[in-house]
């Protein structure tokens, strides 16, 4: 019970300290993407409490966003299913590089899904609002990586204690 | 997972989810409980996002100027900016200043007061959310200007608690200006992206010159003429194009603004 407490507190500030804080620093802090990070620790985190956890906290982020409906929500089943088949096949263990390599993946998969579903969406509605693809999309996601490894470094420690393998 | 005894695989129920949850968003169901979430957070989120510009203003403010001698020099550019656009067009003629007399009588009687709540969650966009919707008479279009009447943006989506201000700034604006010349030259202002605005389809022949204001003009939708928008840094003339354009500096400091005002119709 405790523990869900948590996750639903850590959860709602995580969604405002990025849509309110992250998002409105200059660049490259605003690489900083905490709640993509929540997301895959969480998901990462394999019981489906944590999934639905996770697909609740991105309904709530996309109340806070110019998207479509669902199209957050979409991206994080999919991402659920990208980081499942990962950490079953390859990078199951709990050492830091295994888990680096890891959000190294689904944060790639993660930007270039959304970049293709907005791309794809623009085509049958003209008004979604999505950034242009072009060489500052590719920066930013590196940028994005190098965040994410720094909030491993720092997180990494009490995760690491609480993580459990995927059981389903 | 057992569901009245069927046997449901988990992820047929992840997509049954997926698909209500789509449904009860367009169908309104979830519209109470998303206005309650904004409505009871909103206040924390604008003390977040005043914390964002705080430190945005912190990172770009120039260490050989005290930041607060640099914050009141700005204040008393934009006031004497508004003041100048002000006493430009009571020389021009007394209709105009009977006009702008009308327009901020009129802001004085239907506006909104909107506090800035973040960014997208998902989207690298200029856009920012404000904690003010449909249900605040605010729709999509309306112009968005600051506390010291600088014309600001517009805004580019609404829903019942929340719409999301286009900054002039952005590149995917157009607004209909005038440069406060002899002519009064009209033109389309889109933003560059980098914090400037550049200003196009100005005429060949007609002369800009630098610190020349821009103003919004009569071609603007729903938006009062001579707004102030920025002033001219540069201008430049391409010989094989039928137009000029000119680079503008908004007379607004994004990171200074936590409430902004949006004029209604």
């Amino acid at each position: 019970m405790v523990k869900h407490f948590i996750i639903f507190f850590s959860g709602f500030a995580v969604i405002f300290l990025q849509s309110s804080f992250f998002n409105i620093l200059k660049s490259p802090f605003n690489s900083v993407n905490l709640f993509l990070f929540f997301l895959i620790l969480l998901l990462l985190n394999g019981n489906k409490a944590n999934v639905v956890w996770g697909l609740f906290f991105t309904v709530i982020a996309e109340l806070y966003s110019l998207l479509p409906s669902g199209v957050l929500t979409f991206c994080t089943i999919l991402l659920f299913y990208f980081i499942r088949y990962i950490s079953g096949k390859f990078l199951g263990d709990n050492y830091f590089f295994s888990l680096s390599a890891l959000i190294f993946l689904s944060v790639i998969f993660y930007n270039l899904l959304l970049t293709a579903i907005l791309s794809l969406l623009r085509v049958f509605i003209p008004s979604v609002m999505a950034a242009d693809i072009s060489a500052d999309t590719f920066i930013y996601i590196f940028y994005e990586i190098i965040s994410a490894f720094f909030l491993l470094l720092l997180f990494y420690p009490p995760y690491s204690l609480i993580r459990t393998r995927f059981k389903f | 997972m057992k569901i009245f005894s069927f046997k449901v695989k988990f992820p047929f129920l992840i997509a049954a989810a997926f698909l209500l949850l789509i449904f009860f968003h367009y169908t309104g169901i979830l519209s109470p409980a998303k206005d309650f979430t904004i409505k009871i957070f909103s206040p924390i989120q604008a003390k977040i996002t005043r914390l964002a510009l705080y430190i945005n203003g912190k990172l770009s403010s120039n260490d050989e100027i005290t930041t607060e001698n640099y914050k009141k020099l700005e204040e008393k550019l934009v006031e004497l900016s508004v003041e100048n656009a002000r006493l430009q067009l009571l020389e021009e003629e007394n209709e105009q200043l009977k006009n702008q007399l009308k327009v901020v009588q009129n802001l004085g009687k239907s506006f909104v007061s909107c506090r800035i709540i973040g960014k997208d969650t998902a989207l690298r966009t200029g856009l920012f959310n404000l904690n003010c919707g449909i249900k605040d008479n605010v729709t999509v279009g309306l112009p968005v200007i600051s506390s010291q009447g600088v014309f600001i943006g517009r805004i580019y989506q609404t829903e019942s608690r929340i719409s999301q201000l286009m900054p002039v700034t952005d590149p995917k604006i157009k607004i209909g200006a005038a440069i406060l010349n002899d002519e009064q030259t009209m033109g389309i202002i889109t933003g560059r992206g980098d914090g400037l605005l550049k200003m196009e389809y100005i005429p060949k022949g007609v002369k800009i010159d630098t610190e020349m204001l821009a103003v919004t003009s009569e071609l603007e939708i729903n938006t009062p003429k001579d707004l102030l928008i920025g002033s001219v840094v540069e201008s430049t003339a391409d010989p094989n194009n039928f137009f000029q354009s000119a680079v503008i500096k908004p007379s607004f400091e994004i990171n200074d603004l936590t409430v902004v005002t949006v004029i209604l119709p």
